[in-house]
């Protein structure tokens, strides 16, 4: 029994990247569609979002890069559609270097959707009047604080180069406490001074969608109440696709809920591969040797 | 030469430090829009100028790395050589052969590095992270003390209460419908509890870093240890 544990213990490691491999691969070919239930904070984002009117202004900030991708695009994807959908004008801006361009991506994705019936129902959408993308800026918190004394300031031009001063959207809501929400999509700490330096200064509410492994981080803000929302990983990204209703409007799930699947095979197998180490380390009584991570 | 090194950045971050703090005092919403306006531009000039500093050390760290012939010194060769195209590809003014838009318009050889470059190799470096995670896990994560096994069974309920088959497990009613419920708990009480007094520490210690830098007791910012 005790060799048995020693070979468990000490087992090749990729021995379990293959099992890992399996259990991402095995249901993204054939999905489970395992049921899932909106959660309150996803759901008190969703509800600020639906309550806004339409032509109303809101900041969405895309503070994430290529490796979140996974877990926050598919949030900002439903969020735009949800936007049009409901004739809400997004400012969308990014305050890391490596934002814009899934920003950009995401926000041609959407403009560009054909929907089931093979219409395009946003082509008609004008930018600098129904959305803008701002594109990056460094500063960070200065950032905030410049569009707090009003957009146009800190971002002369847009992502495109076309000037801010003309455009209707800024006419509208010249600075950021007249927008009516900030939404942050983040992998990287900027909630954490959206609230300071951004919304409470403004009086307006935040909801932010951040990666999973962020998500524990944020949760004082949202018992508190200074974050309305709180969207955490790929889970809370298909509750907001469910919400959404992304099979209605695209006719298929959403990204997100497709890669849930796949994260409950893997947290699944990871849990059970504890479990067994612990039984043969309580087994075999010595901490195991050998074997990298 | 002394005061342009010591006296001069302690007299700035005094001022620059104590006309932050005072306009939030400031009852007047113009006088500290008017200070907020001005130190925000240049806060902005700031952060660029420091990406710039940045650009700059990491081609002096490369280029010495080169011809030194340092350790890996050829990975310094694919990091400059990539830095100079997607440099030239970013800024250019023309359009490169078999694309349709110029800098970091779409279509643009910039966004075509974007997408199919940079995007799939950084999220390749993050996927892999589970494997890690789940060898790691195996190896490592070990009940060997009641610390230990109160955040193995912790991360366990939050793993599994996290993606929806948590929601196949049932729980007593007493505690909630499933393993989800749990989760959620874990969450919203004890994780917020231990997270909010963690951020309360790390903002009053920010605070006394403030105040020792305003003031010129704490001067390591400048280099050196005094």
């Amino acid at each position: 029994m005790h060799d048995f544990a020693k070979i468990i213990l000490n087992l090749d490691r990729r021995i379990i990247y293959s099992i890992v491999m399996l259990c991402v691969a095995i249901p993204l070919i054939k999905p489970l569609g395992l049921p899932f239930r909106i959660t309150p904070e996803v759901r008190d984002g969703y509800e600020l979002v639906e309550s806004l009117k339409a032509e109303d202004v809101i900041v969405i900030s895309c503070d994430y890069g290529p490796s979140a991708e996974a877990e926050t695009h598919p949030m900002f994807v439903a969020l735009l559609h949800q936007c049009f959908q409901k004739d809400i004008r997004p400012v969308i801006l990014t305050l890391i270097p490596d934002g814009p361009g899934l920003a950009n991506r995401g926000l041609e994705d959407v403009l560009a959707y054909v929907d089931p019936d093979g219409n395009k129902p946003y082509e008609n959408l004008v930018p600098g009047d129904d959305f803008v993308f701002l594109g990056f800026k460094a500063g960070g918190q200065a950032v905030m604080l410049g569009i707090g004394q009003g957009f146009t300031g800190t971002f002369p031009t847009d992502y495109n180069g076309d000037d801010t001063g003309n455009m209707q959207i800024f006419k509208d809501a010249p600075k950021l406490a007249d927008t009516k929400l900030v939404f942050d999509i983040a992998s990287v700490g900027y909630p954490d001074f959206w609230i300071p330096y951004g919304t409470e200064r403004a009086g307006i509410p935040f909801i932010v969608s951040c990666t999973a492994v962020s998500a524990p981080q944020y949760y004082p803000y949202y018992t508190a109440g200074q974050a309305t929302g709180l969207i955490g990983g790929m889970k809370g990204a298909a509750e907001y696709e469910k919400l959404v209703d992304m099979e209605a409007i695209t006719g298929k799930d959403g990204p997100a809920t497709k890669g849930l699947d796949a994260q409950s095979a893997v947290h699944v197998f990871i849990i059970l591969a504890i479990i067994i180490a612990n039984i043969f380390y309580m087994v075999d009584k010595r901490r195991p040797v050998g074997g990298l991570a | 030469m002394m005061f342009l090194r010591k006296r001069l950045p302690i007299i700035l971050a005094f001022i620059t430090g104590m006309l932050l703090w005072l306009q939030f005092y400031i009852p007047s919403r113009m006088a500290s829009n008017v200070l907020t306006s001005f130190t925000q531009s240049w806060a902005i000039i700031l952060a660029s100028s420091a990406l710039f500093l940045g650009i700059l050390s990491a081609v002096h760290h490369h280029w010495t790395k080169i011809k030194l012939h340092k350790k890996g010194y050829a990975y310094s060769y694919i990091t400059l050589v990539s830095f100079a195209i997607t440099f030239i590809a970013g800024m250019a003014w023309w359009i490169f052969p078999g694309f349709i838009a110029k800098n970091m318009a779409n279509g643009s050889f910039f966004t075509w590095i974007f997408d199919n470059i940079f995007t799939p190799l950084a999220a390749t470096m993050f996927s892999l992270l589970a494997f890690f995670i789940a060898s790691a896990a195996f190896r490592a994560f070990r009940a060997r003390s009641f610390e230990a096994t109160a955040l193995l069974i912790a991360g366990c309920i939050v793993m599994l209460g996290r993606v929806p088959i948590g929601e196949l497990i049932p729980m007593p009613a007493f505690i909630g419908d499933d393993l989800s419920d749990v989760a959620g708990w874990i969450m919203n009480a004890p994780n917020s509890a231990a997270q909010r007094a963690i951020m309360i520490g790390v903002i009053l210690s920010q605070v006394a870093i403030s105040i020792r830098i305003i003031f010129g007791i704490e001067r390591t910012y400048m280099g050196g240890s005094d």
